[in-house]
């Protein structure tokens, strides 16, 4: 890969970069797929009214889309829009490349996004002036278009963690269609119609109408809930199809990832199992509180497996391409004969806070590989990481940071860096002292540094041999 | 010499006219809003409700979604060919940037609010209009400080040891005041058509008044593209006197001063058609080669190409989806017309 350029690192505070831009995303993805699912939601209501099937269901249209209207279009528009803005404040070179890449998969869905836009906007507008079959292939259109947008973004995102045969021929398709394309493309599908459904729940316990109505609305509403019971056989494809050591986080390898998943289909399976016995077999009435009650377990599935997604690509952000601290995989044996900031053009903002020019050298590494994931003292701090480690330790664990987990990246700079980054780790747990003296005799310790970082090699933890 | 301003070649050329083409449709969709929400915030403050007012109450919602709507791609292809300064200059207003996010969310639901007509006291209408129309001008504002910072690279590294997030600059007051006076031509003639569809004859005197604010637009933003010049970089300022851009600078000054007349004729004249569909091409060849003319300014600011570009595929899939887009929202339109049955949409 082409040398890239280097960005401004700006300083999150206590939130962990990942943070916000998994909040932002799990926001946007749980909008956008309440958006897609709605729109055929949407259309079996549509078909229910026209065939004279349910005579309730114009009631329901008119009230469930200004609902989709009011808070998809804006809110997940507006998120859509925000997840552009973070993923530059978060991760600008990964976004290049994905741009790089891609741009023309992102026109598509673009258009897709556009048509989906003015469908909706000429059914909210006219849609209570149309006739049936009318507003039918408006909704239809609607739909189709956002669906397809999904379909488009789902390649993207999802070469992201199976970039598949994409990293031999770099070839688009190879990318899109990559391994786990199918499984994560089905899934999100039956996602989005469960979100669909259970929103629809919600809006129809604010009709005001009789009780038999609104039971009978939110049976057929429950409807979309049936394909629930393909998502198991959906997770277990999608977990086959992962890489090893991905499949391995996931499966006890790192208990937080192990336990987010198992609340995803913890959430999805009571989810599942009340909508399948207390809906479809029993068919009982369910209020508005319980409505809003499944309506948030669904947001906590939807924002564990979301982190779970996330997580599975570590270290990485496109894997087998760039690592999460968006240096490039070949840019690693480079950097560590160069080291990683040298030409960092970006001054440190409070350069007389070190007490010498190692620790500020360490200040420059630390904000160009730790700090999308870690911060000093707040979430995930590298302070209360390494606090307990002696100096060596230090040395030992960043040197090859590979094998000290797993889901790092290799250290990517020189042992001069890497003895820079223990002590000012060191300098900041001993409460930031004016004056820090070398400790100890350093060219030895550098020596054994570079012996460390070439016994672990350059490469991921996935291609280090034991 | 090539009537195409940049002889590039290429994916490049490419970008740069899909670039082009997607901000003039996002310019015009927002022109439309923030000279629309001018009006309303006077409307509110004068407390009198007029058809250009109802107009624009009714329609602003569904113009700023579709203005963010089509804004998404200009935002796709600026990151293309302007990858390195877009980038860093996101990065370096930081929190500042990213607040335009929660000022749009809000400015949007006050146009629903205001469309809904549930504040009734004039004071909670002012109020509403007001702070959407201030959240629409601190969108305006962070845009034109972005795109400003973005070409001005001595000034990055200061500014980011600063920890500043206010990028200042002779530029920015110009330039932003060019954009907002350039939004009130194109909210005239939106909003000119509509009025004319609702009231037909009797809606002569608000064409009229419609007509006097374009102008008026037209010559404070022709004044304040005076002051923009003065305050440009070298840079800009070269790029944008080299010969290539000579048929595009005589394109936006002809089709400004053919806006400007038509607007004039349609003031006099406020019951002719006529004039007015002239006053709407104009304005809109004014926004495209006003574009034209924007990109021409940072020329020198190009990405050089790179070879993800040309190993990039999909481009036939993009022209494919183009079309079928356009089919479809032709077949949309057919579809409302047609599906109607309570006569044509007003």
């Amino acid at each position: 890969m082409a040398s890239l350029p280097h960005y401004p690192v700006n300083d999150f505070g206590p939130a962990m970069k990942g943070m916000v831009i998994g909040a932002v995303g799990i926001v946007h993805v749980f909008l956008a797929q309440f958006a897609i699912g709605g729109g055929g939601l949407l259309c079996y209501f549509q078909w229910l009214g026209q065939s004279g099937r349910e005579p309730a269901a114009r009631r329901f249209l008119d009230g469930y889309f200004k609902a989709l209207v009011l808070v998809s279009f804006v809110l997940g528009a507006m998120t859509g829009v925000a997840m552009w803005l973070t993923s530059i404040q978060v991760g600008a070179r990964t976004i290049g490349l994905m741009i790089d890449e891609f741009h023309w998969v992102w026109a598509t869905e673009w258009l897709c996004f556009a048509i989906e836009v003015a469908a909706g906007y000429a059914f909210l507008r006219y849609g209570a002036r149309m006739s049936d079959r009318a507003r039918l292939w408006l909704l239809a259109l609607y739909t189709a278009a956002a669906w397809l947008s999904l379909f488009w973004i789902n390649g993207i995102l999802s070469w992201q963690l199976t970039p598949g045969r994409w990293l031999e021929t770099h070839d688009l398709w190879a990318g899109f269609f990559n391994p786990s394309f199918w499984p994560s493309l089905l899934y999100r599908t039956l996602v989005a119609m469960t979100l669909a459904a259970l929103a629809a729940v919600l809006v129809i316990n604010t009709f005001d109408v009789d009780r038999e109505t609104r039971r009978r609305l939110i049976h057929r509403a429950a409807h979309f809930l049936a394909p629930m019971v393909l998502m198991p056989l959906c997770a277990l494809w999608y977990l086959a199809v992962l890489p090893e050591d991905s499949r391995r986080w996931l499966m006890g390898g790192s208990i937080a990832m192990t336990m987010f998943m198992g609340i995803a289909a913890g959430a999805s399976l009571l989810i599942g199992g009340y909508a399948g016995v207390a809906l479809l077999l029993r068919r009982l009435y369910i209020n508005g509180a319980t409505a809003a009650l499944l309506l948030a377990l669904a947001f906590g599935a939807t924002a564990a497996g979301e982190f779970v997604r996330e997580g599975a690509r570590k270290p990485f952000t496109v894997r087998g391409t760039m690592y999460s601290s968006s240096i490039g995989i070949d840019e690693v044996v480079r950097l560590r004969r160069t080291g990683s900031v040298a030409d960092d053009p970006w001054p440190l903002r409070d350069p007389e806070r070190y007490a010498s020019d190692e620790l500020r050298l360490g200040a420059k590494v630390i904000r160009t590989q730790c700090e999308v994931c870690h911060t000093m003292d707040g979430a995930n701090a590298l302070n209360h990481l390494t606090d307990r480690w002696t100096m060596d330790q230090r040395r030992l664990n960043i040197a090859q940071l590979q094998r000290t987990k797993g889901f790092m990246p290799p250290f990517a700079g020189t042992p001069e860096e890497v003895e820079a980054v223990a002590q000012l780790l060191a300098w900041h747990q001993a409460g930031e002292p004016a004056t820090w003296p070398m400790a100890g005799d350093r060219a030895e310790a550098l020596v054994r540094i570079r012996a460390w970082m070439d016994e672990a090699g350059s490469r991921p933890a996935s291609e280090v041999k034991p | 010499m090539s009537v195409f301003p940049w002889a590039l070649g290429g994916p490049l050329a490419l970008y740069l006219g899909l670039l082009v083409v997607t901000l003039a449709l996002h310019a015009a969709f927002i022109g439309y809003v923030l000279g629309g929400i001018g009006w309303v915030v006077v409307a509110a403050i004068r407390g009198r409700k007029d058809p250009v007012s109802e107009v624009a109450r009714d329609w602003l919602p569904f113009a700023l979604g579709a203005a963010i709507t089509a804004g998404v791609a200009p935002l796709l292809f600026v990151q293309l060919v302007y990858q390195e300064r877009f980038y860093t200059a996101n990065l370096l207003l930081f929190h500042r940037w990213m607040a335009v996010v929660p000022a749009l969310i809000v400015g949007f639901y006050l146009l629903y609010l205001h469309k809904s007509e549930k504040v009734k006291r004039r004071g909670g209408q002012i109020a509403v209009a007001v702070i959407a129309a201030a959240c629409f001008g601190f969108v305006a504002w962070s845009w034109t400080e972005n795109h400003l910072l973005s070409q001005d690279k001595g000034a990055w590294q200061g500014l980011y040891a600063s920890g500043e997030m206010l990028y200042v600059s002779p530029a920015v007051v110009p330039r932003l005041l060019m954009w907002l006076m350039a939004s009130l031509p194109i909210f005239a003639a939106g909003a000119a058509w509509q009025v004319r569809a609702k009231h037909g004859d009797e809606s002569a005197a608000s064409v009229r008044r419609l007509a006097i604010v374009a102008l008026v637009g037209i010559a404070l933003s022709t004044g304040a593209a005076l002051w923009l010049w003065q305050q440009m970089s070298d840079d800009a300022r070269y790029d944008l006197d080299q010969s290539m851009m000579g048929p595009w600078w005589i394109a936006l000054i002809t089709a400004r001063a053919a806006e400007a007349i038509a607007w004039g004729l349609v003031a006099r004249r406020p019951a002719a058609r006529a004039w007015l569909a002239r006053a709407s091409v104009a304005g809109g060849l004014a926004i495209v080669t006003g574009a034209m003319v924007r990109e021409g300014a940072r020329l020198h600011a190009l990405e050089p190409l790179r070879d993800r570009w040309i190993m990039s595929g999909g481009k036939i899939l993009f022209a494919i989806a183009a079309v079928v887009s356009i089919a479809a929202i032709v077949a949309l339109y057919k579809i409302v017309r047609r599906g109607l049955v309570e006569g044509p949409p007003h």
